[in-house]
């Protein structure tokens, strides 16, 4: 399935979903955001975290999911070098005086529940909302138009993937006006058609 | 020509059925006389007719909302039978090269050729599918008297008009002087366009060049697949499809779709829409929930039962799509 076409047309959010689908389960890579999202984590652990390198990407997947499951129209990569500008756009900005944000209260529980899905929990959310938001036309072939499609190379890895982009092959076989033709291509085996 | 285009139709029909394993439902078709029903559907089989059995050349655009997609299409016929070459011109390059039965997919990304064993001729520029004798039934049908205009030539403009709300329009152009379609909109109740396609270029006849029947890839040493399609008989394993809205079955295969080698499909048609039954084992990558989908006149459905999972999705409005898949059961197979 990571054939080369499809991993090359992977947005942004392709390669933040496979990355945070090869460590499906061992949750202590994501702990620490977990722990910052439920307000165990002080500021500074979170930034030293933060900083790593695969660090933003799950930061970025965990908000991704937020966002996607509120609204599939959401389903946006986040725009290159967006978190670099932000940060370089909060660093030159003089500093605030603020208290420490270190308590668990309701509200950030509510914030656990709506983005930090850890683990399979997270990739059973990738999965569905691919289903729900994955745009019926592939122009021009899987992943190089929307997005939305991106994460489906994620949920392509599972052990059998969803993906509508096949049913919608097999049904064109047999209907008659619908005429964009398109072919998926997907793990060694190809399901073709018009 | 009527006639032909009715004998063409069912022998493409029987072809299918036969492979299917169907031999009664083959016969059925075979007996069923063209009716009219008061709408005169020869204007419908002079499309499908013209489709198959014309030589012709053009480029076609397809829209759904804001995409857009064109074609370009040689359609050639000789003594060996139909000559087929369809170049997408948008996106990622792909040709798809038919003769007769045989259609081979070219993908030259990937240097991969696919070869599908089971496709359907009935596709645009042909429209019908499946029943047409229920068509009538379904669809009221009316030819405009005055011709339109659509790629530089003179078109008869017919609708189609659904009888009730299970399933969407058809707003069709045929050439005056070939028959071929030359334009198509599916409209809502609303009249709304779901989706549309039409010729911006043809030629039809003499004037078209055999040469652009060859891909312009050298195919030497690329992979050859071949997608596994084989006829089913699902009521025999348990499973009952409703016929519901006027959709009747027209095919019923096991097909593999990515790594999941188990999906079987059901095909029902109206005459002019079709709605496909997908059934496999639930996986934990299927949702927990039931889940549906729209884009344009294409609406998706999925639903679990009991180990299986369902997706229904057709050119059909999604209360229809929807009783389809509630129309969906299993009984454990009596033999």
């Amino acid at each position: 399935m990571q054939s080369g076409m499809r991993q090359q047309q992977g947005s942004a959010v392709a390669a933040l979903a496979s990355n945070h689908g090869e460590r499906v389960d061992l949750d202590s890579d994501v702990a620490w955001l977990s722990a910052f999202i439920d307000g165990e984590a002080g500021d500074e652990d979170f930034s030293d975290a933060l900083a790593q390198a695969d660090a933003r990407a799950d930061w970025d997947v965990y908000h991704l999911i937020g966002d996607v499951m509120r609204s599939p129209a959401l389903a946006q990569p986040l725009n290159a070098g967006f978190s670099a500008k932000v940060a370089a756009a909060i660093a030159a900005e003089p500093a605030i005086v603020a208290a420490p944000r270190r308590n668990t209260t309701v509200r950030r529980r509510k914030f656990v529940t709506r983005y930090g899905l850890p683990g399979l929990a997270a990739a059973a959310a990738v999965a569905s909302v691919t289903w729900m938001a994955q745009p019926y036309f592939l122009p021009g072939g899987p992943g190089r138009n929307s997005p939305a499609i991106a994460s489906s190379v994620d949920v392509g890895r599972l052990p059998a993937g969803v993906q509508l982009a096949d049913y919608l092959d097999a049904h064109r076989q047999y209907s008659g006006l619908s005429s964009v033709r398109q072919v998926s291509v997907s793990v060694g085996t190809t399901a073709a058609q018009r | 020509m009527a006639v032909s285009s009715g004998n063409g139709r069912m022998s493409w029909l029987l072809c299918n059925l036969i492979a299917a394993g169907f031999l009664a439902h083959g016969s059925v078709a075979l007996a069923a006389p063209p009716q009219a029903d008061g709408n005169d559907l020869s204007v419908l089989r002079r499309i499908q007719s013209a489709a198959q059995k014309l030589d012709y050349s053009g480029t076609y655009t397809y829209q759904q909302g804001s995409f857009m997609q064109s074609s370009r299409l040689t359609h050639v016929v000789d003594a060996t039978g139909e000559h087929e070459r369809l170049e997408i011109l948008d996106g990622v390059p792909t040709e798809f090269i038919r003769h007769n039965e045989e259609v081979q997919c070219l993908i030259p990304d990937k240097q991969l050729i696919v070869i599908e064993d089971r496709p359907t001729r009935e596709r645009f520029p042909g429209v019908l599918l499946g029943s047409v004798e229920a068509l009538g039934d379904r669809y009221r049908l009316s030819v405009k008297p005055e011709p339109q205009r659509v790629a530089d030539r003179d078109c008869q403009a017919i609708s189609l008009t659904p009888v009730d709300s299970e399933r969407y329009g058809y707003l069709l152009c045929a050439d005056v002087e070939s028959g071929l379609l030359l334009k198509a909109k599916t409209v809502d109740a609303n009249g709304e366009v779901l989706e549309q396609l039409a010729f911006t270029s043809l030629t039809v006849g003499a004037g078209v060049d055999r040469s652009k029947l060859k891909s312009k890839w050298s195919t030497k040493d690329w992979t050859v697949q071949r997608t596994k399609v084989t006829p089913i008989d699902l009521a025999g394993m348990g499973w009952t499809v409703g016929e519901v809205s006027g959709f009747r079955k027209v095919t019923e295969v096991k097909r593999s779709m990515g790594e999941r080698a188990d999906v079987k499909q059901m095909v029902l048609a109206d005459g002019m829409a079709a709605i496909s039954v997908f059934i496999e084992p639930a996986t934990d990558s299927h949702p927990q929930a039931s889940g549906s989908m729209s884009r344009g006149a294409i609406h998706v459905f999925g639903r679990r039962y009991g180990e299986y999972w369902l997706t229904v999705l057709g050119e059909a409005p999604p209360e229809t799509v929807r009783k389809v898949a509630d129309s969906i059961s299993h009984r454990a197979a009596s033999r």
